[in-house]
C-alpha cells in the first residue's frame, strides 16, 4: 500500500499513531459526470471566465497601464468583485473592488505574497475568489525560484489573504513547484491545483487540492473507495465542503467532470 | 395531490390502464450544490449564453459578405472534436441554426435552417434559430422561431420553441404551456434525452413560469414533478444531460426564501453501460 493510501486512510479514521493524534482528514464521494469531451456525454462545471472591469473603475496603474492589461474580474458578487488591477508600466497585481450605494468604486490593491521575488515582466498575481469572512483567494508570486522547466523563474503559489494576512498555499511538491488556488467557502475551505511529485515517475503532475485547517490535501487520496480517479484541478467549493472538480479514471479514459460530495454531518447554516 | 404530482407517481410504476400501457416516467434524486448568487457558496454548471462566443473569423457563413457586422459574425454553441455547431449570420440580419466540420484545415458549414413554417422575418423579427448542443447520432438541437404567434404583443412576434434537428428532419419541442409559448433545448445525449426550458402555466396562479423539461420518448416532462421526494424544488432550467441521463439544473428550493442554487438531477435505475470512459 502506498505511504499515501494509509495516510488516507489512517487520517480519515483519526487514528493516534504513537503519541500523535491526527486531525480526521476529508473524504469523499465521487460522482462521475461523464466524458467531457466527447459529445453527448458529460456534464460541464462552469469554467473561470475572467472579464474586463467596468472602463471607470479604478486601477493602480492609471494611464500608465501598459497595453491591453486592463483591470479584469474574476467573481463578484453583490457590491464587491476581486481579480486584479494593471500595475504603472508592467505587471498586474491581485485586486478587490467595492462599489458603494452611490455608485463610487473604491479599489485595494492587495499586492503580492510577502518576499516575492520578480521577473522581466514584473509583478504578478491574480485573486478568483472570495467568500463572506474577508477571505480572498488566487494567485501571486512568491519567495521561492522554480527549479525546473528551463528556469530560474519565480515560482507562483497559490494564496490566502484577510485584511493584510497572507498565506503561502506551498505546493504538495515543495516551494519551487506552483500552485492555484481557485475558491473558498466560508469554512475557510480552499481548492485549487498543485503541482506534485510522483512516487512511482518523479514526473511533475497537476493535482487538485483541498487546503483544510493547515494542510493541503492532494485530493485524489481522500475518495471513498480509494484512488479511483486522478483529480487534475478542483473549480469550485461550495458551503457543505462538497467541490467541482475534474480529472480521469485512473483505470484509463478521457477527461471527466466529477462531483466530490464531502462526507460527514451536513451544515446546518448554508445560505438557503 | 396536485395532478402532476399525481402523474409523476403513477408513471414511476409501470401499469396498464385497460389495454393501455404506461411508460415509465423518469425520476431523479436531487443533490442541492448551494446557492449559485452568493459568494463561498455554491458550484456551478457551465451554461447556454446567446452570442457570448464568436467562431473563428475565417469560419464560413450562411450570409456571406453579405452579413450584418464586420466582419461577419459565426456563434458557438458547442464544439467536440471537429464538429461545432452554434448559429451562422444571414444577410441584412438575423442567424439562422448551423453545423461546421473541420477537416485538414477546411472548414464545412451546413446552414440547418430553421423550425419548418417558421415565420421568419414576420412582424417584428429578425430570422432566428440556434444550436445550442449534438450527440454522436447526428441530432442538434436549439432554439427556432416557430410559425406560432406569441399570446402578448409585441414582445416577438412568433414564438421560438426547441428543435432536434437530424439530417433534414426536425422534431418541435412544443412548449408545456402550449404551441404559443415558448422552449429551448440545450442538451442531448447519445439516448435522445433531451434538457431545456420551457414555459409552464401554473395551475394556481395561472402565471407563465420558466421551468426545467427533459423531453424522453416525445414526452415533455417537466422536471419539477419528477424528483424522488416530490417537488421540494422548482426547476427553472436544466444546461446539460450526460450519458447516465444524469441532468445539470437550476432552480430555487420549494419552501420559498431561497435564492437561485445549482443541482445535480441524478438518474434513477439501471445505468447505461456503454458510456464513453
Amino acid at each position: 500500500m502506498k505511504a499515501r493510501n494509509l495516510r488516507a486512510l489512517l487520517g480519515a479514521l483519526a487514528l493516534p499513531t504513537s503519541a500523535v493524534c491526527f486531525a480526521a482528514a476529508p473524504q469523499y464521494a465521487v460522482v462521475d459526470l461523464g466524458a467531457a469531451y466527447v459529445a453527448g456525454s458529460g456534464l460541464t462545471w462552469q469554467s473561470r471566465q475572467s472579464k474586463p472591469a467596468p472602463a471607470n473603475w479604478p486601477s493602480s496603474g492609471g494611464s500608465q497601464c501598459f497595453g491591453p492589461v486592463a483591470p479584469y474580474i474574476e467573481a463578484q458578487y453583490g457590491n464587491v468583485a476581486v481579480g486584479a488591477t494593471c500595475e504603472p508600466d508592467y505587471g498586474n497585481q491581485a485586486a478587490k473592488w467595492t462599489v458603494a450605494s452611490d455608485g463610487t468604486v473604491t479599489l485595494t490593491d492587495l499586492g503580492r505574497l510577502p518576499g516575492a521575488g520578480g521577473d522581466v515582466n514584473g509583478p504578478y498575481s491574480a485573486a478568483y475568489d472570495f467568500n463572506n469572512v474577508g477571505d480572498i483567494v488566487g494567485v501571486s508570486q512568491s519567495n521561492a525560484e522554480q527549479n525546473h522547466a528551463g528556469c530560474p523563474c519565480v515560482a507562483l503559489h497559490g494564496f490566502i489573504y484577510n485584511n493584510g494576512t497572507w498565506t503561502d498555499l506551498v505546493p504538495i511538491a515543495g516551494p519551487a513547484y506552483e500552485s492555484i488556488a481557485y475558491a473558498v467557502n466560508d469554512s475557510h475551505e480552499v481548492v485549487g491545483v498543485t503541482d506534485t511529485i510522483s512516487s512511482t515517475t518523479g514526473e511533475v503532475l497537476n493535482r487538485a487540492f483541498v487546503y483544510i485547517g493547515g494542510t493541503m490535501y492532494n485530493l485524489t487520496f481522500y475518495l471513498v473507495g480509494g484512488p479511483t480517479v486522478l483529480l487534475s484541478s478542483a473549480l469550485w467549493i461550495d458551503c457543505q465542503g462538497n467541490i467541482a472538480a475534474v480529472g480521469t479514471p485512473a483505470a484509463g479514459g478521457t477527461t471527466h467532470n466529477y462531483l466530490l460530495v464531502r462526507q460527514g454531518a451536513a451544515r446546518t447554516n448554508c445560505p438557503k | 395531490m396536485n395532478r402532476q404530482f399525481f402523474r409523476a407517481s403513477l408513471g414511476a410504476l409501470p401499469f396498464c390502464l385497460s389495454a393501455v400501457c404506461v411508460a415509465a416516467a423518469p425520476q431523479y434524486a436531487v443533490v442541492d450544490l448551494g446557492s449559485a448568487t452568493v459568494a463561498g457558496a455554491g458550484l456551478a454548471w457551465q451554461t447556454h449564453i446567446p452570442y457570448s462566443q464568436l467562431a473563428p473569423a475565417g469560419w464560413p457563413a450562411a450570409g456571406g459578405s453579405s452579413c450584418y457586422g464586420n466582419p461577419p459574425k459565426n456563434f458557438l454553441g458547442a464544439e467536440f472534436g471537429n464538429v461545432a455547431v452554434g448559429a451562422t449570420c444571414l444577410q441584412d440580419g438575423g442567424e439562422e441554426a448551423a453545423k461546421w466540420t473541420l477537416s485538414g484545415g477546411t472548414v464545412t458549414l451546413t446552414a440547418l435552417g430553421a423550425l419548418p413554417g417558421a415565420n421568419n422575418g414576420g412582424g417584428i423579427d429578425f430570422p432566428f434559430a440556434y444550436a445550442w448542443d449534438f450527440n454522436t447520432l447526428g441530432d442538434i438541437v436549439g432554439q427556432s422561431t416557430s410559425r406560432y404567434p406569441v399570446p402578448v404583443q409585441p414582445s416577438r412576434s412568433y414564438a421560438r420553441h426547441g428543435f432536434i434537428y437530424n439530417n433534414g428532419n426536425w422534431t418541435e419541442l412544443i412548449p408545456i404551456a402550449g404551441v404559443n409559448y415558448e422552449s429551448t433545448a440545450e442538451g442531448i445525449n447519445d439516448s435522445r434525452e433531451v434538457v431545456g426550458q420551457t414555459e409552464t402555466i401554473s395551475s394556481t396562479t395561472g402565471e407563465v413560469l420558466d421551468r426545467a423539461f427533459v423531453y424522453i420518448n416525445g414526452t415533455m416532462y417537466n422536471l419539477t414533478f419528477y424528483l424522488v421526494g416530490g417537488p421540494t424544488v422548482l426547476l427553472s432550467d436544466a444546461h446539460g444531460i450526460d450519458c447516465q441521463g444524469n441532468i445539470a439544473a437550476t432552480g430555487t428550493p420549494a419552501s420559498g426564501g431561497g435564492t437561485q442554487h445549482n443541482y445535480l438531477l441524478l438518474r434513477q435505475g439501471a445505468a447505461p453501460t456503454n458510456c464513453p470512459k
